[in-house]
């Protein structure tokens, strides 16, 4: 079987993150890969430029009437750097309880180009604002950076069990089944759904069936489509903690809207 | 030679309490050996072994005790406490416990007791009074529902209709947020704003070319377009601050949502829950009431209850279940102070250390996370919660020498109540939040057991306890020795034995028990109270009996037993015998001397005492009448001695003073003595021992003396007669039995005589005499063989005897003290001024 090797998990985190939490996934992440932990923080240009605007203002639930004047460029620059710190800081210490390897670095809006054996963490543990409502992602319309491993990770999902989209693609799935089973715990319930019609993904969940039945893993094929959320959530429906996606076409947009209406944490495989 | 009108002789006849006829004897003369130790006649007693006897209940001849604690036990008034009182190993508290049994057995066992959560004040816990034997059925009740809550509650809030209720109320506060924020997101981007997190909150912010517009671009475009921009921003501010102030009255909607959804939920556990607990208490006003408390107080705490329950460092989704061991139950749990389930009659309870908190109860607590923390589940009852409707007994020295004990008990007593405060709030010692439990009424009897002194100090310097304790319950310390006590002592004997699995005793045992307990009460006619002493001889001669291989406890083995006992206890005594053989401590035993007499006394050490034999000597020479007794200018010598020394004083002026004064000096002292010497039982032998200085007559050393004097030359009873008759006995017996040794004893004294056998057994053979005496000048006498003498008409003694002699003396004194002729004085004046002129 084609297996998925990752060497490195590369995670982002910026402003809206807490960075214990998004470390310490990160770092467990990589633990079960057998892989390196290698943080960024990335400092947002555009907040920089809002500094600079003359009317510059923002709200906050801790601010005493809510809405405040903007902080200045100098006071955003201290306060980003004592952000990626911290976030430096708790990647050090998660990676070395589990004496890992591991780096870090900062970067202007942009991540460095990812190579082959790179999983990228993103939306780690970003706090929601008010209830489950979120600004837009950054990383909306920034396919280009994602690289061809991606795991959206909310971190403390309630969900259980893993669904398995699978594109017919036969070496991607494989690559895909290596990730699940080695991220996956044993007695965890699989579902295979197929991402597209055609009889190359029903051949994929097929074999995908087979292979986790002969390895003893609960397994079954999932009836409807991936693309409709209530398969996911309703009443009935999987719940499950992981969905993960192997994509010809990438389709980052599938991945965040099931990321975005489930609840559960995303691997994006392309 | 004597006369007879002076001091008469006395014939004294004792009664030999069931052992015979007491011999006559007469005072002066040598004492028959009969009177000396008046031994139980074992033919008198009717059985041969204590198998054939009864029991006897109680104890013997403390009839006057026993109807103080009757009626003590008896009366149920305010402050009707009792105070049994008497020496030591009296049975006080063997009597206290019979009599405290048998009342207690015809009362009804009291109401049960517990502590529960006071949901309005829980500093002030409740106390519950309930039934007897109902405390524990309830306090299991409340553990059931308890533990049924920790099962049963979690169930329900896993349940399928509870989550979905709660995930109808989360999406739809999730929708509110997303519908209030996206529609303004939406509104913004329509006019190229982007809504942007910041480190701390949100920002709009005008946007170019999908990114945040760049100052010099925003700088660049016309005046009008930045305004339209500034506008929009404003305007969507005022939107998005609009819609941030919504946010908390969001959250409170939804927790009271949820909150609601949990009372609900919980409402329908509880009430089935406590369902069976009304079933069963329903006929216990109280206990319904509280059970409504409890289910009110669940109800409220539903939210505390599941975020107790979630595990540690989840993120609060509020959704798991309570835990199953949670702190917060404890409050709906009972603490049972006092049940009497199973239990017949009142209750005595023994407190052997009665300190403030084992009285009282105390507050335990626990240490969580370094600090104390405590609540009604850890109040601990004490001995007055325990014998609360019956009786507490407690020895009265413990509780005096017990920390803060006495106080607490007076403070219980006066408030009818039990309090249960620790003993730094109760001394103010502590300024920390505890406990302050609802007092508990008080309905008990309280039996101090102690000391004649305890109790006499105590009514002397404690103005509350007449108040607190109105009975008073004295135990003699002897009792008549008659044939029918001896039937009863016999009977005691009995069932002491029977009770302690002891062997039966032989009559002849109980025989020499009865001697032992009536030489133990230091009077021939009584026999020892104190039962203890007693029991511990019938033990130990059981004991040689199991190593004799006999089946009964015989005359012998009490009598080896005493010996052991007393040979176990004689270092000091043998010790002191050995210094007078080996002359190191100087006691003649022949011969004669001028102002020197064998004194007598009693050392008592531990629990032995024994007679010690005393050189007492006397040196007079001329003076002013000073009697100066050296053990009290060395600070030796006790008050009550000094006294004696005194009286002496007061005896030879009253006798030889009437026509002047005393001209003479003597001293007094106790030779090789070394420590302190209290009592006056050795006056008569100084008084003989100055009469001898004065009349220059030697007493004869063979004699020892004991007694005391009064101002007239009478003499006077002491204690200890038998140790000290024996003290110098043992002396003489060392050196020799002539015949002549013998002791002077006050004739009162002879009806105490308990003497060992061998004494008694040298006297019927004539090698040791007892010779009581009534009178100064009857031992003088003796001592000397000289006749005292009698005043005729004028005060005049005749020529050659004792009074004469130190008249004669006294005279020759004033003599040489008398001032010179006034001629001579005038001659010795003027030669001193024509010195001092020269």
């Amino acid at each position: 079987m084609t297996e998925l090797t990752i060497r490195r998990v590369v995670v982002a985190c910026d402003v809206s993150c807490d960075v214990r939490l998004t470390m310490n996934a990160a770092a467990e992440l990589a633990q079960r890969l057998g892989a390196a932990v290698h943080g960024v923080f990335l400092e947002d240009g555009g907040l920089r430029r809002l500094t600079e605007l003359p009317f510059g203002r923002q709200v906050s639930l801790s601010a005493a009437d809510i809405a405040e004047p903007l902080m200045s460029g100098l006071e955003l620059a201290n306060m980003l750097e004592a952000f990626g710190t911290a976030a430096r800081q708790a990647l050090a210490a998660a990676a070395d309880k589990r004496r890992l390897d591991w780096s870090f670095a900062l970067a202007q809006d942009v991540l460095e180009p990812l190579g082959p054996g790179d999983l990228l963490v993103i939306e780690a543990s970003a706090r929601a604002f008010s209830g489950a409502w979120r600004p837009h992602s950054r990383w909306e319309g920034r396919e280009q950076e994602l690289g061809d491993v991606v795991l959206f990770r909310r971190g403390g999902t309630e969900g259980s069990g893993i669904v398995l989209a699978l594109s017919g693609d036969e070496t991607l799935d494989q690559r895909l089944l290596s990730a699940v089973l080695t991220l996956g715990d044993p007695a965890e319930e699989i579902v295979i759904a197929p991402l597209e019609g055609g009889s190359s993904a029903q051949g994929a969940t097929t074999r995908a069936l087979d292979r986790l039945q002969s390895l003893g893993r609960r397994a079954r094929i999932g009836a409807l489509s991936l693309q409709d959320a209530e398969w996911l959530q309703g009443p009935g429906a999987p719940h499950p903690r992981l969905v993960a996606i192997a994509s010809r076409g990438g389709q980052p947009e599938l991945a965040r809207a099931v990321f975005a209406k489930t609840g559960a944490d995303v691997l994006l495989l392309r | 030679m004597t006369d007879e009108r002076s001091y008469p002789r006395r014939a004294e006849v004792a009664s030999g309490g069931g052992s015979g006829e007491v011999p006559q004897w007469q005072v002066g003369e040598p004492l028959p050996a009969a009177v000396l130790r008046r031994c139980c006649d074992e033919a008198t007693l009717g059985f041969r072994t204590t198998e054939e006897i009864p029991d006897l209940p109680g104890l013997v001849g403390q009839e006057r005790a026993l109807a103080a604690i009757r009626f003590g036990i008896g009366i149920r008034r305010k402050g009707f406490n009792l105070f049994a009182f008497g020496p030591s190993g009296a049975g006080k508290h063997t009597l206290v416990r019979e009599l405290l049994e048998r009342q207690a057995a015809s009362e009804p066992a009291p109401d049960d007791w517990c502590y529960v959560n006071n949901f309005s004040d829980p500093h002030c816990p409740r106390a519950l009074r309930l039934p007897t034997g109902r405390a524990v059925p309830f306090r299991d009740a409340m553990k059931r529902l308890a533990s049924e809550l920790r099962v049963a509650l979690p169930a329900a809030f896993e349940r399928e209709d509870y989550r979905s209720r709660r995930e109808v109320i989360d999406q739809q506060f999730k929708h509110r947020h997303e519908e209030a924020f996206g529609a303004l997101q939406r509104k913004a981007e329509a006019k190229s704003v982007a809504l942007i997190r910041t480190p701390m909150g949100l920002a709009l912010a005008p946007m170019h070319e999908g990114e945040v517009i760049a100052p010099d671009v925003f700088q660049r475009k016309p005046a009008a377009e930045r305004e339209r921009i500034r506008a929009d921003i404003e305007a969507l501010q005022s939107e998005l601050e609009a819609t941030v102030r919504r946010i908390p009255e969001w959250e409170r909607e939804l927790r009271d949502a949820v909150r609601q959804l949990n009372r609900d939920t919980t409402a329908v556990v509880v009430g089935h829950l406590l369902h069976e607990a009304r079933d069963a208490f329903a006929d216990l006003v109280e206990v319904i009431g509280y059970l409504g408390e409890v289910e009110r107080d669940i109800l409220e705490h539903s939210e505390d209850l599941i975020a107790a329950g979630r595990p540690e460092g989840a993120p609060g989704q509020g959704t798991e279940a309570p835990s199953v061991d949670l702190p917060l139950l404890r409050r709906y749990q009972v603490n049972v102070i006092v049940e009497h389930s199973g239990s017949k009659g009142a209750p005595i309870v023994f407190e052997d250390n009665p300190t403030h908190q084992n009285l009282v109860g105390r507050i335990e607590h626990l240490a969580r996370f370094g600090a104390l923390v405590t609540d009604f589940n850890l109040i601990v009852p004490g001995a007055l919660h325990e014998a609360n409707g019956g009786y507490l007994v407690v020895d009265a020295q413990r509780l005096l020498m017990a920390n803060y004990g006495w106080e607490s008990l007076k403070r219980v007593l006066r408030a009818d109540e039990i309090r249960t405060v620790s003993l730094e709030q109760l001394l103010s010692l502590a300024s920390t939040v505890s406990l302050e439990p609802q007092p508990i009424p008080l309905d008990v009897k309280v039996v101090l057991v102690g000391s004649p002194f305890l109790y006499y100090m105590l009514s002397e310097i404690d103005p509350d306890f007449p108040e607190l304790f109105k009975v008073a319950a004295e135990f003699d310390d002897r009792i008549d020795r008659t044939p029918a006590s001896l039937e009863l002592y016999a009977r005691l004997l009995a069932a002491a034995a029977r009770r302690q699995k002891l062997r039966p005793l032989e009559r002849s045992a109980v025989a020499r028990i009865i001697d032992e307990a009536t030489r133990l009460s230091g009077d021939a006619s009584k026999l020892t109270a104190q039962i203890r002493s007693v029991l511990d001889l019938l033990q130990e001669a059981d004991h040689l009996a199991t190593d004799a291989g006999k089946t009964v406890i015989g005359g012998a083995e009490i009598e080896a037993a005493i010996e052991a006992r007393r040979r176990r206890s004689d270092r000091i005594y043998r010790r002191l015998q050995e210094e007078i053989a080996r002359n190191t401590l100087r006691i003649e035993s022949d011969g004669a001397c001028i102002g020197q007499v064998n004194g007598l006394s009693v050392i008592t050490l531990g629990g032995t005492s024994f007679g010690h034999p005393s050189r007492i000597t006397a040196q007079v020479r001329l003076g002013k009448g000073e009697l100066i007794d050296i053990e009290r200018e060395v600070s030796l010598g006790g008050p009550i001695h000094s006294k004696g020394v005194l009286i002496l004083a007061g005896f030879l002026g009253g006798r030889f003073g009437r026509s002047g004064p005393l001209s003479l000096a003597a001293s007094l002292v106790f030779e090789q003595s070394y420590g302190a010497v209290e009592g006056d039982s050795a006056s008569a032998a100084e008084l003989f021992a100055l009469l001898s200085a004065l009349a220059e007559a030697p007493i004869r050393q063979s004699l020892a003396v004991t007694g005391s004097v009064d101002q007239l030359g009478r003499i006077q009873a002491i204690g200890g007669a038998n140790e000290k008759i024996e003290g110098f006995f043992d002396v003489c017996a060392s050196r020799g039995l002539t015949g002549e040794q013998g002791v002077l004893i006050p004739a009162s004294n002879v009806q105490h005589l308990m003497l060992r056998q061998e004494v008694a057994e040298a006297v019927a053979a004539s090698r040791f005499r007892i010779v009581p005496i009534d009178m100064i000048d009857r031992g003088i006498e003796l001592l000397t063989g000289i006749p005292a003498g009698v005043a005729d008409a004028s005060g005049n003694y005749p020529q050659g005897t004792i009074n004469h002699r130190v008249t004669v003396r006294l005279a020759r004194f004033a003599k040489q003290l008398a001032p010179p002729p006034r001629a001579a004085m005038r001659g010795r004046m003027r030669r001193a001024l024509e010195k001092d002129n020269d």
